[in-house]
């Protein structure tokens, strides 16, 4: 069973994920990450799906998107890739390595309560995959919008299955960890 | 003839980090995974620093890093280590395979330009 505590846990650390991931570098004060509804609604056609495992529960996160121009422009800014030079396999690389900057910041904060935690690689899925969500009999699902200047709206959902009960607790205000620093040997 | 060899299997990590490297003066070779790391830096004697992902298909990064100063025996060249991991655990084997530091991702240039500097010219 996953407490209430975790499940809030588990919101935290995505939402603060993804602003450092989904946003360049710079303008993470701009940006908003809202919980969103229904997944129903999100028009969006593909979805970058990542699993962050632990012997004690998988924590399935899926990012919706469309290719079109508004999203190119949008992760060619993210990555400092020249926008016309970009061919559709560095387009689809880019919002690869997207979800998985994220996970990997979500997988490495879960670490913190979970020594034993591993990550998947990314994986792109039709949209229509979604509608199965309910047959992982997930605990915990959340729907997430990012929304951002300049950018289009991207929706994440997290879905989180249990294997043991779970309880452990997020400080929302703590900083973030510090990324980017060498560190040397 | 390359100073720096990058190498990660994200084709945007390895544009992001090579154009940097570039943009500020060095010359920059890449690797898709940790096989190709070894191939590149076997067939080039002027690389002096490695700056590798961990998780790749065909050979991660820590075992190319092992394989450097085993297999290769080359125990001059740096290896920093850029990832999304931040594990103790892995860490502790990037050590004892003789790697120089460890940055967890996102890459941010400025922050380690003046080391990997003064790592090429060593």
């Amino acid at each position: 069973m996953l407490s209430q505590s975790a499940k809030d846990g588990f919101d935290t650390l995505l939402m603060q994920s993804l602003k450092t991931s989904l946003t360049p570098s710079g303008e993470e004060s701009g940006v908003m990450v809202i919980a969103a509804e229904d997944a129903e609604a999100i028009a969006d056609s593909q979805i970058v799906v990542l699993t962050v495992s632990s012997y004690l529960f998988r924590a399935m996160v899926m990012f919706y998107f469309t290719p079109n121009a508004d999203t190119r422009a949008h992760f060619a800014r993210l990555n400092h890739l020249e926008l016309d030079a970009m061919s559709e396999q560095t387009f689809m690389d880019a919002i690869a390595e997207g979800g998985n900057l994220c996970c990997g910041i979500l997988n490495r904060d879960l670490g913190n309560f979970f020594p034993h935690i591993g990550m998947s690689t990314p994986n792109v899925i039709d949209k229509q995959c979604a509608s199965y969500l309910q047959k992982l009999n997930c605990e915990h699902i959340q729907h997430f919008a990012v929304e951002m200047p300049q950018s289009p709206r991207f929706y994440v959902s997290l879905c989180v299955s249990t294997y043991a009960d779970i309880d452990f607790e997020v400080d929302a205000n703590a900083a973030a960890s510090e990324t980017g620093e060498l560190e040397l040997f | 003839m390359a100073q720096i060899l990058v190498v990660d299997d994200s084709s945007t990590v390895r544009a992001e980090v090579g154009d940097f490297l570039k943009k500020n003066g060095f010359d920059v070779a890449l690797a898709v995974d940790g096989r190709d790391g070894l191939t590149k830096l076997q067939g080039d004697a002027a690389i002096k620093l490695v700056v590798s992902d961990v998780n790749m298909p065909n050979m991660d990064g820590l075992t190319m890093a092992e394989k450097i100063r085993s297999e290769l025996g080359n125990a001059k060249v740096s290896i920093i280590m850029l990832t999304t991991e931040n594990s103790p655990l892995m860490k502790e084997r990037g050590k004892a395979a003789g790697i120089k530091g460890w940055i967890v991702k996102p890459f941010k240039g400025d922050a380690v330009l003046a080391t990997f500097k003064k790592l090429v010219e060593a």
